[in-house]
């Protein structure tokens, strides 16, 4: 993503904001985070997000106060660190505008910060109009990031973001998985395979573009795994607090301290840190393939079987693999000239064999 | 986290109640199935159990004997240091792969190893037969003198260890002194003291704001032994302070202090902080089975089948080809002993051109890393493994991410 600055000292309101549809209702986590910090601003009538890292959740709409500048204040914790997307015409389908938030500091910048202090945005010139924003999939989100100048001092840049697997600046529920032009967040499946997310009831619990039907760890698709999320279905309210407020929701809910989620519904059962599944097919006897045990080298950083288990390459049922290991990272460039053409040739018939 | 305990553990930790009794775990059906046990539940060892039933399935029997119930990565484990890891974040348990891969997990360290019988005996009083056997239980420590290493920690197995440098890190104020001793090669690891020694300098430097904590590096090694234009010039950016060629001959872990031999001439040196990474020789079992030359384990490397002994097998750290000792190449090797023995047990030729790879990230600060690719193939005329293509990548903020997307791979294609 690219990355837009916007100087507050700099910003003269120019802009001319039209169609505001702001409304005034607020909903904010009440949890057992003891220290809050107040992040306020004026927007054109908004919906502002803040997904936290440790996996909770808050939104605010902004007030309609008759002017260009509505004004907002969500308050978010001041010891985990957020990130903020913010909507425009979030209501309407055809005209809503997604747009990732951005903060830089004197020495730093990124997407996900702690607020470790109150922080006034000042008036964030947010786009209205689709056309208004480079968005080359059409999702409505934004390609560029609206990074806002802020005082370091006030807030922490991190840079390892649990909630954007991809390290793009934009965290992941707001991502298009399936190249569908509907993001994530408004996708009624994620990840394309013609069941839709919603149907938690039935086989498939899959947001996040997993490919894990059941047994998923990650319910909400927003990256932090539901045993370390205390708010894993994203509905603004912490798990522990979910029993007695949000009765509709008695599937990712927890009754324990743990924040994990005891239905096993979304669990991590297999007791590892990936949720891979539980138990596979092994065959009967050992066929020796020594394509397979070459390209079983690949797994250390491109997974088991070449099914990674994060945003670097799968390379099951990969096709031109001569082409990929020498026009590609350093490393691996690197690593592939300690191969020879017929060592790279039976591995590449080898990985053609496993399925994507 | 939820354990879930399958009825053949259960099965294997009541077995043998009387310990005269040789057990062979799942073998009541089937006496003709090969039970492979492996000693260590490592990078190799955890890796090794895995492929043997993923290439192997029913046909072979798999067992791990792991002291710890939970193993605790030291890949990554310099971050704990600064405060981005906790070990909680680099540990892993054994019931998913246990379940996943139909394989035996019996928490227990091995006593004996009788060669005849092809029989362990175990501290918990059980013992355990075997067909074919693989050793991947890591280094030991040779320690220079008798001290109190939770006063003056290694921290090069992770875990406890780490946790109270950490401890003792933070309990620093500027002014304190940081000395770290690197052991004389071969040890586990090559870049991670380095690495170490950069993210610590970093850490009291620009996250704790220390502008006169010092940081003081013994090497036992002529020179920085791996990245040296890397980690030299990140030396020099901190202002590390790095004596090549030292060899440590005491520690004081009363007044935290090393004695140290350099130019022939010997010195001490007394430091707030003492983190000393004593030298290194193969893992006790290896002795204890008696397939060792010198400190560590001579083996064939188109199998890693032990030169000494027929049936064992020593893989990871404790092997002798010299390859590197860590985590990556570890799991590289594994897979080619595993698909030896599965060779070995079907009648079928070795395969005469193995390739293992090591390949490394290194945390350089808090938020740069750089890192270090090695393809290894097999020598004829020497019978070693010899590095074909060797590289390395300058520190880079780029190469931060890519470090976790690395060592997810990697824990996944290991544990999970």
């Amino acid at each position: 993503m690219k990355t837009t600055v916007w100087k507050l000292s700099a910003f003269a309101s120019a802009l001319i904001l039209a169609g505001c549809g702001g409304s005034s209702t607020t909903e904010t986590a009440t949890s057992a985070i003891d220290s809050l910090s107040k992040i306020s601003g004026t927007v054109p009538g908004t919906l502002i997000e803040a997904f936290c890292a440790d996996g909770s959740y808050y939104k605010v709409k902004s007030t309609d106060n008759n002017t260009n500048a509505h004004p907002f204040e969500i308050e978010i914790p001041n010891t985990v660190s957020c990130s903020l997307v913010m909507t425009t015409n979030e209501d309407n389908a055809t005209t809503r505008v997604i747009t990732q938030i951005g903060m830089i500091t004197s020495d730093s910048n990124g997407t996900l910060f702690t607020a470790t202090n109150d922080i006034d945005l000042g008036n964030i010139p947010l786009a209205m109009d689709p056309s208004d924003i480079k968005d080359a999939n059409g999702d409505h989100v934004s390609d560029d990031i609206l990074h806002i100048q802020v005082d370091g001092d006030r807030i922490k840049i991190e840079i390892e973001n649990p909630l954007d697997d991809d390290n793009d600046g934009l965290v992941n529920v707001y991502e298009d998985d399936d190249d569908d032009s509907i993001s994530n967040y408004y996708d009624d499946d994620d990840d394309g395979d013609g069941i839709r997310d919603s149907d938690h009831g039935g086989e498939d619990d899959d947001n996040d573009n997993d490919n894990i039907k059941k047994n998923d760890k990650d319910f909400d698709g927003d990256g932090i795994d539901d045993e370390h999320d205390v708010d894993d279905d994203n509905d603004g309210k912490h798990d522990d607090d979910d029993d007695k407020h949000d009765d509709d929701d008695d599937k990712h809910d927890d009754d324990d301290d743990k924040h994990n989620d005891d239905d096993d519904k979304h669990d991590d059962d297999d007791d590892d840190s990936y949720n891979t599944p539980a138990v596979i097919l092994l065959p009967t006897n050992y066929t020796a393939n020594e394509g397979r045990l070459l390209g079983s080298q690949c797994a250390q950083c491109h997974g088991t079987n070449g099914i990674s288990v994060n945003d670097w390459d799968s390379i099951a049922g990969e096709k031109n693999l001569l082409d990929e290991i020498f026009d590609d990272e350093p490393i691996m460039n690197a690593q592939a000239h300690g191969y020879t053409n017929q060592e790279i040739l039976l591995i590449g018939n080898w990985l053609k064999t496993l399925k994507k | 986290m939820k354990t879930t305990s399958s009825s053949r553990r259960n099965f294997m930790k009541f077995v043998g109640v009387s310990s005269l009794v040789a057990v062979t775990p799942m073998m009541a059906a089937d006496t003709n199935t090969p039970h492979i046990v492996v000693v260590g539940g490592g990078f190799s060892g955890a890796t090794c159990a895995k492929y043997l039933k993923m290439w192997g399935g029913s046909s072979v029997n798999v067992t791990v004997i792991e002291e710890n119930p939970t193993y605790v990565s030291p890949i990554l484990s310099n971050l704990v240091l600064n405060g981005q890891k906790t070990t909680s974040d680099l540990s892993f348990t054994y019931g998913g792969l246990s379940s996943k891969y139909s394989i035996n997990m019996i928490h227990s360290i091995v006593n004996n190893v009788d060669k005849k019988a092809k029989t362990l005996t175990l501290a918990n009083g059980n013992s355990v037969k075997y067909d074919k056997l693989v050793l991947a239980a890591g280094i030991d420590f040779i320690k220079v003198n008798d001290y109190d290493i939770t006063k003056v920690p290694h921290a090069w197995k992770a875990g406890e260890q780490l946790n109270i440098l950490k401890e003792q890190l933070d309990a620093m104020v500027d002014g304190d002194t940081f000395t770290m001793t690197i052991p004389a090669a071969p040890y586990r690891c090559p870049p991670g003291p380095y690495e170490r020694a950069c993210v610590v300098a970093d850490y009291l430097k620009n996250t704790k704001g220390f502008s006169n904590a010092k940081v003081t590096v013994l090497d036992a090694n002529p020179n920085i032994t791996v990245e040296a234009d890397t980690f030299g010039a990140k030396f020099v950016e901190y202002g590390v302070e790095y004596k090549p060629s030292t060899t440590v001959t005491a520690v004081d872990d009363n007044t935290n202090t090393l004695t140290y031999t350099e130019d022939s001439v010997s010195k001490t040196l007394s430091s707030t902080v003492l983190n000393v990474i004593p030298n290194q020789k193969a893992a006790s079992i290896i002795f204890t089975a008696g397939v060792n030359t010198g400190n560590w384990a001579p083996v064939n490397p188109l199998s890693y089948e032990s030169v000494m002994t027929n049936g064992i097998y020593i893989i990871g750290d404790s092997q002798g080809t010299g390859q590197p000792k860590a985590g990556h190449i570890g799991n590289s090797e594994a897979k080619i002993c595993a698909d030896a023995i599965l060779r070995t047990l079907n009648g079928i030729a070795l395969l005469t051109s193995p390739k293992t790879n090591s390949a490394c990230y290194s945390p350089t600060s808090a938020t740069t890393a750089s890192w270090l690719s090695a393809v290894f193939k097999y020598d004829s005329s020497s019978q070693s493994m010899v590095p074909s293509h060797v590289k390395a990548g300058p520190s880079a903020t780029s190469n931060y991410k890519k470090m976790f997307l690395w060592s997810e791979n990697l824990f996944s294609d290991t544990f999970s």
